[in-house]
């Protein structure tokens, strides 16, 4: 299930999961249309706090977690690929934890591993104890000892920041190339 | 009229009262207030939110970044919980939505719990916010047929439009010091081959301590009504039938 707002953005337009909407013009109603009135601005009035990741102006965040979620996954956009995002959304609303420490790993998984190609975000699940993670999957270049040793100071990075259960809740998996 | 449905749409509904700032925030204030919901809230979680805002002040714009700490209490299942940081409380339910009757309650324990720790002086927002996510079977949506408010394309436009949003503040309560903001756009649905939307509905306070600390659960209540109504005659008998209405 997808909580957020698909975007007017050019990634929005041409995810081919995006649907298409039809405008039905008949029977149009002639109601009376009354407004718009002067009305102040939230943010304005309250310093409220605007969506920094939505690209929907005066979309406003406030305290919702959907809508904290929504504009980090569009902002961590341009570093990864999700797989199935909504299944992904849905995972961290349960684990409210990891969506802090979601961009933390990302960036150390990109900067320890040197992916060749975005790395992809999925969720991972055992189906004999039901248990799921985030897996990040990466494409490498390299021989085996140079990226075990990339692998090993990537863990070693993570574990030093996170902590138990979000640490065990990402995970990280590498195809090496020559 | 007030409906219930089987499968209600929303995602996520929030409450959130921010207060006046007076004297500087006492740290002791988040576990006095966790040993209050510690029973229904037992999980304790320190979070930093990085915030942007926009503020005028005569004809100087100001674009301000800031991390606010707060510090999230959440039920086993993650499900409701309460955010506590200076001069803020939110109170979060994610989906299953159990309704009101649950709902409120919540409401009531945690912004007592703020009051008696916090003795805040006075509320400088309120506000009451539904998000909805709908998915419909088809790949190509007929919004008319599920929505009563939707976007509006002149006959020389073409017909078939991709993603979209549309949004209309309504001004409410005495002198217009509320507002409801109604906001219809379109989502990712979770299948290929489906159309979903989220349909935003966010009840606020705009007037600055217009609202007592003491009224402000009568708000909220009054609040939820008017966003129930609002809800109602934003959507159409067919997806009523789709969210499958309870009788009773």
């Amino acid at each position: 299930m997808s909580y957020y707002y698909a975007g007017l953005t050019e990634q929005a337009v041409t995810d081919p999961r995006l649907a298409l909407f039809e405008f039905d013009d008949s029977a149009e109603d002639e109601s009376e249309e009354v407004g718009p009135v002067a009305l102040p601005s939230e943010a304005e009035q309250t310093g409220g706090v605007i969506a920094s990741g939505v690209e929907w102006p005066g979309a406003i965040i406030g305290s919702s977690l959907v809508m904290e979620l929504d504009a980090q996954l569009r902002a961590l956009g341009v570093l990864c690929e999700f797989r199935r995002p909504q299944e992904v959304a849905s995972f961290l609303l349960s684990n409210s934890g990891l969506i802090e420490m979601l961009p933390l790993a990302i960036v150390r998984a990109n900067s320890h591993m040197q992916p060749l190609r975005p790395l992809q975000v999925e969720i991972v699940r055992d189906p004999e104890s039901e248990e799921e993670w985030l897996t990040f999957n990466v494409e490498v270049a390299g021989d085996d000892e140079d990226v075990l040793a990339r692998y090993g100071s990537y863990v070693s990075d993570w574990v030093r920041l996170a902590q138990w259960p979000e640490v065990n809740k990402i995970r990280l998996s590498y195809d090496a190339t020559d | 009229m007030h409906r219930r449905y089987k499968s209600p749409a929303v995602v996520e509904v929030v409450c959130e009262f921010r207060f006046v700032p007076s004297e500087p925030w006492d740290l002791a204030v988040p576990g006095l207030i966790y040993d209050r919901l510690r029973k229904d809230l037992p999980t304790r979680r320190p979070v930093r939110r990085l915030e942007t805002s926009d503020r005028r002040q005569g004809d100087q714009l100001s674009h301000e970044i800031r991390v606010r700490p707060v510090i999230r209490f959440l039920s086993r299942d993650e499900k409701r919980f309460a955010q506590v940081g200076p001069d803020l409380l939110s109170v979060n339910h994610l989906a299953p939505y159990p309704g009101w009757g649950e709902y409120c309650p919540l409401i009531e324990s945690c912004y007592s719990a703020y009051g008696q720790v916090a003795n805040p002086k006075g509320l400088s927002r309120i506000g009451l916010r539904y998000i909805n996510h709908i998915e419909f079977p088809e790949e190509r949506g007929n919004m008319k047929q599920y929505f009563q408010f939707l976007p509006y394309l002149g006959p020389e436009l073409p017909k078939l439009y991709g993603s979209f949003r549309v949004g209309v503040d309504f001004p409410l309560g005495p002198d217009n010091r509320d507002v409801l903001r109604l906001q219809l756009g379109s989502s990712k649905p979770g299948e290929e081959g489906r159309s979903a939307v989220a349909l935003d509905l966010d009840y606020y306070l705009v007037q600055p301590e217009a609202v007592s600390t003491d009224d402000a659960l009568h708000w909220v209540e009054d609040a939820h009504v008017a966003l129930r109504e609002v809800f109602e005659a934003s959507i159409t008998d067919r997806l009523r039938e789709r969210l499958e209405i309870l009788e009773g």
